[in-house]
This record gives C-alpha cells, structure tokens and sequence, in this order.
C-alpha cells in the first residue's frame, strides 16, 4: 500500500517510516503540508495519506481541505495525527484521527478501517 | 375675651345667688330636730348619694364634677355629726390621708381624707358659734364662708402636699393661681353644704330642693368654666393635632420637622421622639437645651409600656422643669395581636402649660393629645421605614447600574430601555439618551456564537456575541432574568460582562497551551513508538531490553496523562470569571439531570422547593453535570444517585451521594485512584472558587461517596 506521510518532526517521520515499512508499505515522506500536495498534485495519488496537524505554513488542516477539492484525492483516506490539544477534526468514513503519543497497533488499526472500511477486523 | 366675660358674670350670679340664699335662710333654727332627724330616711338618703358620687368618681384622677358633689355631700355630713364623731371622722381622714400618701396613691378617697381632715374644724367653728341650736344670723354666714374658704384652701395644701410627697402631678401649682375659681366653688359648694345641713338639723325639707338648685349652680360653673377653657390658646392649637398627624411623612427629616411642630404645638419646651424601625432608630430631642445629656426616653420607659400617657414624676425631669409627659409608641395595627412596642416620645414643660392650673378639662386635653400623637407616630415611624428602604433600595440599584465593569440593560415588556447604564454605553458605543425610551433591539444586536439572533426577552444566558452599531463584534457574558411583579409589570434585566479582551487572552493562550502540547508529546510519540519497535523485534534472552522498552512506555502512560491533565486545568482556569446572579439552582439540577445520557432513571432528586443561589448560571451548571456525571460514571449501577439541598446561614449546599463500584473501592475508596474523579473535582472547585464556593468530598470504606456544593444564597 502506498502511504503519504507529511510531518513536520523528522523523528516522528523517521518512527513512521521504520513502521510502515516494516509492515510492508511503501511510504513517501514530506517534511510540511506544501511538500505533501507537491506529493500528491504532480504524482499518482497514495492509497493513503497520514496527515500531522499541526505544522508550519500549510497544516494538516488545509492540505485535507485541499486534498478534498482535488478531484483525484477527493476520497483519499486520511489519518490524522494530532496533539489532542487545538482544532480536532471530525471524524469521517475517509478521515479518521489518532492522538499522539499513539500505539503502533492503534495506528496499523486504524490504517486498516481506512483502507478496508468493509473489514469487521 | 368675650368667652372671659361669660365666665366672670356666670360666676358673680352664682356668688349672688348664693349669697341671697344664704341670707334667706334666717330663723330660729330647731335644735331639738337634729334628734328627730336621726337616723331619718332623708339622711340616709345623703349618705347613699354620696357613697354613689365617690363610686362614680373613684378611678378619675381630675376631679370631675361628681367630684364637687361628693364634696358638698360629705361636707354637710360633717355639719351635721357630733362634736365627738367630727373629732373621730378628722382623726380617720388623717390615718386615711397617711396611708394613701405612703402608697403614693392619689385618688378619691385621697379627697375624702381631705375633706374629713380640713372638714372638722369647719364643723367644730359651726358648733362653737352655737348654729345648730341659735338663729342664723349674718355673720354667722359670714363666718361659714371663710371657714368654708380655709377648708377649700386647707384641702388643696393637703392634696399639694401629697403631690410633693409622691411625685404626682398636682392640679395646681399654687392655691392662689386659682383664687377666684376657688372662691366661687366654695361658695357653692358651702352653701349647699350649709342649707343640707339647716335642713337636715332643722327638719325643714323644703330647703332641700334649695341645697339642690345650689348644686345645680356649681354644676353649671363647672360647666362654663370648661366651657371657656376649651375656648382657649391652647386648646385652639390642639384641635389642629389631627391636621398635623395626618401630612404624610416620608423621611428622617420630614419626621424631624413634624417633631418640631408637635412641640410648638402642644405649648412644650422639649420632645423626645426615640422610636426604633426596621431600616433605622430615630432619635429626635427638640430642643435639647437644659436636657442635654439626659437620656429622658431611656428614663421614662422605666414607667413601662402603656397606651395611656403617664405623668413623668419630678425625679424625671431636667432640675427645675415642672411637667413632663410621656407615652409609648406602637407600630401599625397588626391583625389578631397587639402591634409591638417600637419606641417612646416624650413631652415636657418649664414652666405649667398654660390652662392646666385647672384640674379637668385641659389635663384631659393635652394628655389625649399626646395620646394622640404616640399612637400616630408608630404608623408614621413605619412609613419613615418604608421610605427609608426604598431610598436604600434605590441606593443599592444605582450602585449596581452604575457599576463600571458590568453593563446593565432593562427593558420592559413593550422592548423599550429603561435602564442603559454607562458600562453598557460603553459596551455598544450607544449612550444613554439614545437608548433609555427606544427599541432595544435598534441599540442592542446579540448573537449565539454560530450567528442566530438572540432578544433579550428571551432570557438568554452564557456566553453571547453582541454586535455594536458600528458592527464591531464584542464577546459578552450574559446573565437575565424576567421579572414580573416587583416592578410593577414585566421587565427583563440583563447584565453583561464584556469578553472581548479575555476571549483574545484566551485565544492567545489556547495557541501557547496547544504549541506547548505539541511540543511535549511529539518527544514523546517518538519514545513510546520506538520503545514499542524495540519490544517488537526483542529476541529470546533480551528479557532485560523488552523489560525496559516495555517501562519506558509506562512512564510514556504516565507523562501523556500528566500532560493532558495540566492542559485540561489550565483550560479551565481560563475559562473567565464568573457574572454573578440569583439562580434557581433547583432548575439547573433538574436539566443537567434530564441531559444525563440514559441516566435520569439512576438519578433521585429531593430539593427544596426555592434552591435559591447567588452564581454564575453557566458555572454552576458545569458543576453540576461534571459532579454528576462523575458520579454516573463510578457509581455502582444498581445503586441510585441521589440529589439534594439545603439551605444553611448564608449558602445553599447542594449534594450528590452515591456508591462507588465495588471493583473501585476494594478495602478503601481514595479518591485519587479513582480515574478522572481528582481532575473533574479539581475544575469543579475551581468553578466554585470562582463564585466564592467550595466542594467538599467525603468518602467512606463502606464506598459512600459525598460530594457537596457550597455557594452563596
């Protein structure tokens, strides 16, 4: 499964990577929310993509907004990852939220529900 | 003057009158009647007459005109007794006179001491100038008139000296003041005297209507006397009394002035007014004068409390003051109960108030109109207290609508401002004179936070967003109520907090407590996600690593729910300070208990029926539901929550008990190992706090738990 991973921390991006990858993913990283759209508008869409929300210039907030309005990504499943302090969005079959510090297996769950909404696992 | 005349003539004919009677009254008189006479049924018939006048006179303090009968009655009895038996009647007057003076009691019978006293040499003088047995002659006459003078005089001294003896009012000041009102009585009252006693002595009844016609005329000078006092200065100026008690009087100083015109007008040198009222004490003393210092209400309530004014005896009274009076002061009529004792008013004179030498009318005159006066002072005293509430109530509305931090708007039913203070002018930029009388929602535009307009008539409550005519926005607390009645009418009062400030504050710290989590849990995302990698891919015999990776994400646990709960605390810190209003605390408990999800069921509320407090609505709200769903959350689901109140001195205590989950309190409930209990406790109180409340917690090892809410009534 490709998976677009835009957060701002390079350890946490680093942490990201290490998991995914293990888990057998192929994962693109960037370091803001301009590099993610840069990701997604000039490239084949990821399966999808997890957001952080707080980042400088464009957060995690926006490029979901913008993803939304590009019609290629307008259904990207979207996992956001937040500090549970702030603007929290609200859930959605294609969005869904998980607070930081998260559970790796939280993480692998919720990716799951997002890809394979049908899935009762 | 006129009035003056009358009296004199009307006097000079019953001198006249008298005096031919008297003269007429020559001839041999018969002594050996007086044995005949005794005991004859006429005599009998005198003594039962005055036996009857000294019953019907008897309790009457001013002599009425019984008074001058019995007198006469008694006087020709003693004409008519033995040497031996006028010597014995002198004797028991002087015992009686003794008696009565020690007791201090002026009374009739105080009077009839007196006439036996003053009587018997009267009598003696008469037997000694052979009366009953020789003719009367002129002189004889002659001398029952001065003797009859003497014993007039000798009667008053006795009562004079009893009045200084006991401390009573005496009728008059000097027998001389009344010299020719004593001469004119004593004629009469002599000369009925003398022509019962001739005829009695002398067996001639047909003298007997003469004696009665002589009454007759003391009678009629009595009359003419009262007659003409009532006609005089002062009794002119106390028929204005009721005039004066019935201007109503609204203030401390309006109650001052009609003090003043109470004094001139009852002739007096000094009032005392000291009554004591729900909204004050009152304590008036015109002039003070030679009174000064001297605390004459305190003094004379020694005499007890009484409706009827009582005669402040001389010990009372500033040295050298001759008369003083003083009556008690009840409040208003009180239905079924007599209305309580509020105070004392106090009057008193320098020198005899003019017209009072005269034992009757005049007396009875002032003292009905400090009678008067007491009584209509309690209601005036209430009206006093009445105003002087509204006054404080007036005084503690302007205080709040002047206040400068909270705008206060009232409108009444129509939606028209009645009430913008300067906090408000401020507020929307919209001053007084172009909002009092117009449309409030032309001055006034409120909005909930997502945008729908909000009138005022419609009670809001919380936060709110007021839109100024300039259409700035400004973040507001609001707090209203709709009152209908007290006002006469239905008015809504709103007060207003602006936010504005403490919203950008709370913004402002909102993106430092969100930049700050953020910086706090990323390390820590990193930390617990590696130390979930590192126990992932532990081989066997690294039981030591997995061991460590595994406390290190434990403490991760911990540090997150440390973190989180700081921010949660100081969220609540900042949740701005409360607007206080009386709430029904009854009415947010019932709604924050309907909201509980699926919880009213559990829920027993028992409150009484007013659960009045001084709160902010919003904060007291929060309160409730956080304390009750706490308790929804820990509380043993086949166990009932229960909801009461009451109300203590000055606070309402409203509490919520309930049993902790057996798993919860295994051997003892400590509240901090509750989950989320301490952090939900720690914001409830911090709400309290900020309504000058408080929280108490109790936790038994049975599980019972006790959480109770202090705030203000």
């Amino acid at each position: 499964m490709k998976i677009l991973v835009v957060e701002d921390d390079p350890t946490i991006q680093q942490l990201l990577g290490i998991m995914l990858r293990q888990a057998g993913h192929e994962v693109t990283m960037a370091g803001d929310g301009y590099e993610g759209w840069e990701a997604v508008a000039h490239a084949a869409p990821p399966d999808v993509a997890i957001l952080d929300v707080m980042m400088p210039g464009l957060d995690g907030m926006r490029l979901r907004e913008r993803l939304r309005r590009h019609p290629p990504t307008a259904r990207l499943p979207v996992l956001m990852l937040t500090a549970a302090s702030g603007h929290v969005p609200a859930e959605s079959p294609d969005t869904l939220v998980l607070p930081k510090p998260f559970d790796m297996n939280d993480l692998f769950d919720r990716l799951n529900r997002l890809t394979r909404p049908d899935d009762p696992a | 003057m006129g009035a003056m005349r009358r009296l004199t003539v009307s006097r000079w004919i019953i001198a006249v009158l008298l005096l031919g009677a008297l003269v007429l009254l020559g001839g041999p008189p018969d002594a050996a009647a007086l044995g005949a006479l005794w005991p004859s049924a006429v005599f009998g018939l005198a003594v039962v007459l005055s036996a009857f006048l000294w019953v019907t006179a008897s309790g009457t303090k001013n002599q009425p005109w019984q008074a001058h009968f019995d007198q006469a009655a008694l006087a020709g009895l003693m004409f008519a007794l033995p040497p031996w038996l006028v010597i014995v009647c002198a004797a028991a007057g002087g015992a009686l006179w003794g008696v009565l003076a020690r007791k201090r009691a002026i009374s009739i019978w105080f009077n009839a001491a007196n006439v036996m006293i003053a009587g018997a040499p009267l009598a003696l003088l008469a037997e000694w100038a052979d009366l009953a047995s020789g003719p009367v002659r002129l002189w004889h006459v002659g001398l029952v008139l001065a003797g009859g003078v003497a014993y007039e005089y000798l009667s008053w001294y006795g009562v004079m000296l009893a009045c200084r003896t006991t401390h009573a009012e005496p009728p008059v000041s000097r027998p001389g003041d009344c010299l020719e009102t004593l001469a004119v009585s004593t004629l009469a009252q002599v000369g009925a005297a003398c022509t019962f006693a001739i005829a009695f002595r002398e067996s001639q009844p047909a003298l007997l209507p003469i004696g009665v016609i002589l009454l007759a005329c003391v009678w009629h000078a009595h009359r003419a006397l009262m007659s003409e006092l009532a006609e005089d200065e002062p009794a002119q100026r106390l028929r204005t009394l009721p005039a004066l008690l019935a201007h109503p009087v609204r203030s401390a100083e309006q109650l001052e002035a009609l003090a003043e015109r109470l004094r001139d007008l009852l002739g007096a040198d000094l009032l005392v007014l000291k009554a004591a009222g729900e909204s004050g004490r009152y304590s008036i003393s015109r002039p003070f004068g030679e009174a000064a210092g001297r605390d004459l209400a305190a003094e004379a309530a020694a005499l007890g409390v009484s409706d009827v004014p009582r005669v402040l005896p001389r010990p009372l009274l500033p040295a050298g003051w001759k008369f003083g009076m003083t009556v008690c002061i009840r409040a208003g009529d009180t239905a079924g109960s007599a209305p309580p004792y509020i105070g004392r008013l106090v009057v008193a004179w320098r020198q005899r108030p003019p017209g009072l030498y005269l034992a009757g009318k005049v007396p009875r005159t002032l003292r009905n109109a400090v009678s008067s006066a007491g009584h209509a002072l309690g209601p005036i005293v209430e009206q006093v207290d009445s105003f002087n509430e509204l006054v404080e109530e007036r005084r503690r509305l302007q205080a709040v609508v002047k206040h400068d931090t909270i705008g206060i708007v009232v409108v009444d039913e129509a939606g028209k401002v009645v009430v913008w203070n300067d906090a408000m002018a401020a507020l929307t930029g919209v001053n007084g004179s172009q909002a009092l009388e117009h449309d409030s929602g032309g001055v006034l535009t409120l909005m909930t936070p997502d945008g729908q307009k909000v009138r005022l008539g419609e009670e809001p409550s919380g936060s709110l967003i007021l839109l100024r005519p300039d259409q700035e926005r400004r973040y507001v607390r609001v707090s209203s109520n709709r009152d209908s009645g007290s006002l006469g009418g239905t008015y809504y009062c709103a007060a207003f907090v602006d936010e504005t400030r403490e919203r950008d504050l709370a913004t402002l710290e909102k993106l430092l407590v969100a930049n700050a989590t953020h910086e706090l849990l990323t390390p820590l995302t990193s930390i617990r996600g590696f130390s979930q990698l590192i126990c992932a891919h532990v081989g066997d015999g690294q039981d030591l690593l997995a061991e460590s990776a595994a406390a290190i994400q434990r403490s991760v646990d911990e540090m997150t729910t440390l973190i989180n709960d700081l921010i949660d605390a100081s969220r609540t810190q900042a949740a701005g300070k409360a607007v206080i209003s009386t709430v029904d605390a009854g009415a947010l408990v019932r709604k924050a208990v309907a909201a509980l999800p699926g919880a009213p069921d559990r829920v027993r509320v028992h409150l009484k029926r007013h659960v009045r407090a001084r709160a902010d609505p919003v904060q007291l709200e929060r309160c409730i539901d956080t304390l009750l769903r706490d308790a929804v959350r820990h509380a043993d689901p086949r166990r009932t929550i229960t909801v009461t109140s009451q109300a203590r001195g000055g606070w309402t205590h409203l509490s919520i008990q309930c049993r902790i989950q057996p798993e919860e309190r295994a051997g003892e409930v400590r509240l901090a190992t509750i989950p989320g209990l301490g952090l939900g406790l720690f914001k409830v109180r911090s709400w309290l706090a900020s309504m000058h409340g408080d929280l108490t917690v109790e936790a038994t090892p049975e599980g019972r738990l006790l959480m109770t809410m202090k705030v203000p009534r």
